[in-house]
């Protein structure tokens, strides 16, 4: 699969389109063969007789595995855990990150210093200095350090990753030795008899031995969304068509079954498809294909400079072995070695800080991504809602009453003395078989589980809420006779003695469909009176069942009746199966209206992208109206905005004949969505400002992304399901749900947001711009060393003048001193409100612009350069060497042969002393160096504030700098140590010499910004990187 | 699945290098249009010119804090304080050709050929022509062991008489096979020679203190000072009674074959020291007085026959209390090799 160019053709030409596609081929088996079931796949559990299948696995139907076949079947079968896709072996890592990129570079000066002196050393073996091994050990040094760090960085992300996954453990009930166990998924193994109900996940893949109207939703694996009914019959002999196997990780919609766990781990389908999807190389985000290209540019430029600076010192007259000793300098010195180093670092101090706001990144490189991430594809359920339904509106006494649905709500709303009210909170809390788990007394209500589905446990939850103790309530009521929800029925109804000695009369409780439920009804309440239900309350009703339905709310009916005594005396029987109360005439108390809220952050975070420029879209598979409902709620679709079906309803003309540039919102469903052409797809992308897709499969996510990718969009989207693992590959960064999502997803995001919420993705992108503006002073500020050692050099040659940068004292400045004020820039906090400003294009707004190289390679570095040989200059005239007569005079200033070399004040020089002189002299340059570099982190600071504004309030910068001022000392000073890296004492006033240099550093930067900040036109254009 | 995120954005937007050498669509060359180039490099002009003038300022405000080489001031820093040191170092003339080879320091040439002696004693005569007093140097005196010596205005003359067989006419003797090497010592700012037998705390001259300073100066490993030179500065100082400290405060120098094979190509008979076997320490200290010149002393090396057409390493070392040597770092001595053929 070679990485190919998307040039607007049409994608279908693709090849790397059409292996996307086939991935989201697979998980549609229904369009395949039979043999395009994963490999490994085969199966014949559900097709052979029962009896035979017990004995296969050792087990038994009722009482399930013996204690000591457990074991045995682990052993053979495996864990019931999905094993993560192979990672490439860390050593191979570890060598990738030491011999990649700019470090293979870096190797080549290696080997060229170790043969060097190896023919040093053939030559003269008792004439030789150390100094290009110890070259040769710096770099090697330098090489492995740096690989290291990148490569630790690597390793501890991905230890978070693992960690990670085993904080959600799930259980499950399972039949062992006879008895229930709830026991964690990851200890089931095949054989085991499992209980299954509404709501749970399937923990492996199970045979249905016996099953109650049991449904189950495939959709993540098939992306069909219909629910699919399963029981104990085989009735295919594919594995995936018939209806006695229920899969790993899909969820239990309906009723309740147990089956026989036949597949565990990575063997289920779902495993298998795991494995498939994972298995794909990450590709580039924007900011690695920067960098790469930042490092060929690098490579290319060391080369060309070292080859010819060698020419020229060839031509010199320096000798081959000086040519090629300068042209290791070039090359070291053109090489930044400490950015991919403090590049590293600085991403994963930004990760780290995301982490800590419940982010966590997988690749490093994905958080820069995120800020400039233009448009971000958003699920609904559970990143812009709270994942639970709560109720959100009442109707009672002919009025909507409204339900707080904030996710920290407390206490009572309502009146307990409002009759109308008191009728339905009466049903709402007794036609219930939601119930709280035991033993969370103390649990605040809306964190308390619940056993029971989505709806009953947001009507008990509220309910408890107003009441307190709905469990309490229901023990003085006692049910005499249920009649579950079904969806023939469409409605729940239970039967409870009132024991009300004054009035004996059973009370029958009923809730369910509104239409079904109302057509039940002969009476209403109304204010604690009773009215006939005639054409007027019958037309309130619809009309509130209609308000509430374009909430998007799922609205449930309730009614109840007390059921007269000559038909139903004190004792009598129900009958459950048949019914044959349903014509007594039920009084309607009211409506129950409920949704999944948005959270609370929501809104506000999509407001700040929207100031941010970042489109927000919401991809879901819920209905349109719902869908439509929670966009409006959390401000996807602004308050003046209709989408073109409302505006033609509101001004009474056709869809047609409105015309499409007027209109900001969509609302395009699933579909639809498939007979748009590509080209329409875009047009809508293009020209609408909100949009929202609801009903769409996973796929049609994928094809989503796909356009807005072709527009020029860099899209974030998110995803839960194996399904969407196409979708989030095929975004810059893929967002996966630490909570709801599934393994197969998490382990395809570039990101992973543990609390589920979309808010977090904002605080995300912040950070990302943030971290673009600090790479980018990043750079300003390591490039301008390695530029000014680099025009040490290129000076040194042409002027010929002594030495004045050594190779180990520019490894040691880049790769030393630099690292820890480079450091504290990513600590930089921003300058301005970056969530106002546009998001990047990548295409245009660069990292590297040609202002930065400019500004490093003209200016800082100049500034630098010229410090370093002022400060160099005050080191030789205080000896007694006028700059003049060093000028052209380097070989008979290294030659051996000299004795006597006259200075400025007639004074003669031994080899010797001269030599000690280029060292102490260097030193004072490798400070001049270290002081002016720390000016120039002061004026990286920012890019367009003055320090003035902005202060030096980083305690880290602060820390930093003194950090670098006490290692230059350390390696300056200490004993032995300079000796070996070529350092000499320099006197402690030698540190004033750069003074002037950095001042005048800085009093430019700030001028530079005062136009930038001031004025238009080139100029500032022209400076500001 | 690899060409997710895709390479679309790739920088440069699909422009080649030759659309970045020359694009006709915008007229721009190397990334720039013309109009750009100009204003950019104005721009350029301007800071450069800035930068150059501030580090000219700086340079120059510097500069003003030292004593000027040229009015004959004084180095900011000297001696130990300086990198120079206070061990002087010692050097040899004439030199090899340092044009064609830096790091050579073998003298050699062919006897039958006069061309070749030329190029070595023409390095001398020049050497000794610049020795001449310049008219109305008033500074200059004659100076001598009891009379005058150098002070921080006044200089000794340097003689070039007494120089045996080392003259111009002689051509050096490098026609005859008996090549003269000058050798001096170098010259670092206020520097003077510790005389040998001298009592720190009198400040007397101390015969037994002498012989036994000298005696282990002979002792010293690897190798010593000559029992010859040793002999000479005791004959030296018994020859001016009374001026023993002036006589002791010389620089003393001894030429060898630097091995054993050396020593005995270059037999210690063989070398003559003129005009005296030390530099006076009347000459000292050098304080960049004008006109000051440096003293000298001419080793003749009368290179035996048998010895010709093998090459001899010679070392020539200084001689005082506080000449430290060193051998690796050639600290207190020069060397150089010699071939006659």
């Amino acid at each position: 699969m070679g990485k190919s160019k998307r040039n607007g053709s049409s994608a279908k030409d693709n090849p790397a389109f059409e292996n996307d596609l086939q991935m989201v081929e697979i998980h549609k088996p229904k369009a395949q063969e039979k043999g395009a079931i994963p490999q490994g796949f085969e199966c014949d559990d559900h097709r052979i007789p029962l009896e035979t299948l017990l004995k296969r696995y050792g087990t038994h139907e009722t009482k399930g595995l013996k204690e000591d076949q457990v074991p045995v079947n682990r052993a053979i079968y495996g864990r019931n855990v999905l094993t993560p896709p192979k990672k490439p072996s860390l050593i191979i890592v570890l060598i990738k990150e030491i011999w990649g990129g700019l470090n293979l570079l870096l190797w080549a000066c290696a080997i060229l210093c170790i043969v060097s002196y190896l023919f040093q050393y053939v030559i003269s073996p008792g004439n030789i200095t150390p100094d290009n091994l110890i070259l040769f050990v710096s770099i090697v040094i330098v090489v492995h350090v740096s690989g290291g760090c990148s490569f630790y960085q690597d390793f501890k992300s991905d230890r978070i990753m693992e960690s990670f996954k085993d904080m959600v453990p799930r259980q499950s009930v399972v039949i062992r030795n006879g008895k229930r166990l709830d026991l964690e998924v990851a200890d089931i193994v095949v054989g085991d008899i499992v209980e299954v109900k509404y709501g749970d996940l399937i923990p492996a893949d199970i045979r249905i031995l016996e099953s109650h109207d049991f449904k189950v939703d495939n959709s993540s694996l098939t992306g069909e969304s219909e629910p699919q009914k399963r029981s104990a019959e085989c009735t295919d002999d594919n594995p995936m068509e018939t209806r006695n196997l229920a899969f790993f990780s899909t969820n239990a919609l309906e009723g309740v079954a147990t089956g026989m766990v036949i597949r565990v781990g990575s063997n289920t389908l779902m495993g298998q498809l795991a494995s498939l999807a994972s298995n794909v190389d990450g590709g580039n985000s924007p900011l690695g294909i920067e960098l790469n290209k930042f490092i060929k540019i690098m490579t290319f430029r060391s080369i060309i400079f070292g080859l010819s600076f060698f020419g020229v010192a060839m031509f010199l007259g320096y000798g081959l072995q000086n040519s090629v000793y300068f042209v290791i300098g070039i090359v070291v010195a053109n090489v930044p070695e400490g950015l991919a180093l403090t590049f590293t670092m600085t991403l994963s101090v930004a990760a780290t800080k995301m982490a800590k706001k419940s982010c966590l990144v997988k690749h490093l490189h994905a958080v820069e991504a995120l800020g400039s991430t233009s448009v971000i594809c958003s699920d609904k359920t559970g990143t812009l809602t709270q994942n639970k339904m709560s109720v959100a509106h009442l109707w009672f006494n002919n009025e909507i009453a409204e339900a707080d649905t904030s996710e920290f709500q407390t206490g009572q709303t309502f009146s307990f003395k409002d009759a109308g009210f008191m009728a339905l909170a009466n049903v709402a809390m007794l036609c219930s078989r939601a119930n709280f788990k035991p033993g969370q007394e103390n649990v605040p209500v809306l964190k308390r589980i619940v056993e029971g589905d989505a709806s009953e446990t947001a009507i008990l939850k509220c309910m408890e809420l107003q009441f307190g103790n709905v469990v309490k309530y229901r023990q003085k009521y006692p049910k005499l006779c249920e009649i579950p929800f079904n969806s023939t029925n469409k409605f729940q109804v239970s039967i409870h003695d009132m024991r009300n000695p004054g009035d004996p009369r059973y009370l029958l409780v009923m809730k369910g469909a509104p239409e079904r439920i109302i057509n039940l009804c002969t009476k209403i309440l109304i204010n604690d009176k009773e009215y006939d239900l005639d054409d007027q309350w019958l037309q309130e009703f619809n009309k509130t069942y209609h308000t509430l339905g374009t909430y998007g709310e799922r609205v449930l009916g309730f009614c109840d009746c007390k059921l007269p005594l000559d038909r139903y005396p004190v004792g009598v029987e129900f009958q459950e199966d048949d019914p044959d109360f349903l014509d007594v005439g039920f009084r309607f108390v009211g409506l129950i209206s409920m949704i999944d809220p948005p959270r609370a952050a929501v809104p506000d975070a999509v407001a700040k992208c929207r100031a941010a420029g970042i489109k927000v879209v919401m991809v879901t598979g819920d209905h349109p109206v719902t869908a439509t409902a929670i966009a409006r709620a959390v401000g996807i679709i602004t308050p003046g905005n209709e989408t073109i079906e409302e505006m033609a309803i509101n001004k009474g003309i056709s869809v047609k004949d409105i015309n499409p540039a007027d209109v900001k919102a969509a609302v395009v469903s699933g579909a639809e969505l498939k007979l748009l052409s590509p080209d329409e797809l875009r047009n809508v992308l293009r020209h609408h400002e909100e949009i929202v897709f609801a009903r769409t499969s996973p796929e049609q996510k994928y094809i989503i992304v796909d356009a807005f990718q072709d527009l020029g969009f860099i899209v974030a989207s998110t995803g839960d399901g194996v399904n969407d693992s196409p979708a989030l590959k095929k975004a810059d960064i893929g967002i996966a749900m630490g909570i709801t999502g599934s393994e197969v997803s998490k382990e395809t995001a570039d990101m992973i947001l543990m609390d589920d919420n979309f808010a977090t993705i904002v605080t995300g992108v912040e950070e990302g711009r943030l971290i673009f503006d600090n790479l980018k002073k990043l750079l300003a500020y390591q490039l301008a060393d390695n530029i000014a050692e680099m025009y040490s050099v290129m000076f040194f040659i042409i002027l010929g003048v002594p030495l004045q940068m050594g190779t180990i004292a520019m490894l040691l400045s880049v790769c030393g001193t630099d690292v820890f004020p480079a450091l504290s820039l990513s600590y930089e906090t921003a300058e301005a409100d970056i969530m106002k400003l546009k998001p990047r294009n990548p295409r245009e707004d660069k990292m590297v612009t040609p202002q930065l190289l400019s500004y490093c390679y003209g200016q800082n570095s100049f500034m630098e350069v010229f410090s370093g040989y002022f400060v160099s200059c005050v080191c030789y005239m205080c000896n007694g060497w006028m700059p003049w007569a060093l000028l052209w005079n380097q070989s008979a200033w290294n030659s051996k042969a000299i004795n006597d070399m006259k200075d400025s004040y007639g004074q003669e020089w031994t080899y010797y002393a001269r030599q000690e002189l280029t060292f102490t002299c260097q030193t004072a340059f490798f400070i001049s160096i270290v002081l002016t570099q720390i000016a120039n982190v002061y004026c990286c600071k920012t890019r367009r504030m003055s320090l003035y504004q902005k202060g030096i309030g980083n305690m880290r910068m602060n820390i930093g700098v003194s950090i670098a001022i006490l290692l230059a000392c350390f390696l300056i000073y200490t004993p032995y140590l300079n000796f070996y890296v070529n350092f000499r004492y320099v006197r402690p006033e030698m540190w004033l010499a750069p003074l002037p240099f950095m001042l005048y550093m800085h009093f430019y930067d700030e001028i530079r910004k005062l136009i930038i900040r001031s004025s238009t036109g080139w100029l500032p254009t022209e400076m500001n990187f | 699945m690899a060409g997710k995120k895709s390479d679309k954005y790739s920088p440069n937007g699909g422009g080649g290098f030759g659309t970045f050498l020359y694009n006709s669509d915008t007229g721009q060359v190397l990334g720039r249009t013309c109009g750009s180039w100009l204003k950019i490099t104005v721009f350029y002009i301007i800071f450069y010119a800035c930068l150059a003038a501030f580090f000219y300022l700086c340079y120059q405000i510097f500069a003003t804090t030292l004593e000027r080489p040229e009015e004959n001031g004084s180095p900011k820093w000297t001696q130990d304080a300086s990198l120079i040191g206070a061990n002087p170092g010692v050097g040899f003339r004439p030199m090899p050709d340092q044009d064609k080879n830096s790091e050579s320091t073998l003298i050699w040439y062919r006897t039958k050929d006069p061309a070749d002696s030329a190029f070595w004693s023409d390095q001398l005569t020049d050497f000794l022509n610049k020795l001449k007093v310049k008219e109305g140097a008033d500074n200059v005196v004659e100076c001598s062991v009891g009379g005058n010596s150098a002070t921080q205005k006044r200089v000794c003359k340097v003689p070039t008489e007494g120089l045996g067989d080392c003259t111009v006419d002689n051509s050096f003797g490098y026609p005859d096979g008996k090549p003269c090497v000058l050798i001096k010592l170098n010259k670092i700012y206020d520097w003077e020679p510790e005389p040998f037998g001298i009592d720190d705390d009198t400040n007397k001259y101390d015969k037994k203190l002498l012989e036994d300073e000298l005696e282990e100066k002979v002792q010293e490993q690897p190798k010593g000072m000559p029992v010859s030179l040793k002999n000479y500065i005791l004959n030296e100082v018994a020859k001016k009674p009374g001026n023993e400290i002036e006589v002791l405060r010389s620089v003393w120098l001894s030429c060898a074959g630097e091995n054993v094979g050396d020593e005995e190509n270059l037999p210690e008979s063989s070398i003559t020291y003129l005009p005296f076997r030390g530099i006076p320490g009347y000459y000292f200290p050098y304080k960049n007085q004008p006109n000051y010149k440096s003293p000298f002393v001419m080793v003749q090396l009368n290179v035996p026959e048998t010895s010709h057409h093998t090459l001899i390493n010679v070392e020539c070392r200084a001689w005082a209390k506080n000449v430290k040597y060193d051998r690796i770092d050639r600290l207190g001595s020069v060397h150089f090799e010699i071939l006659v053929d």
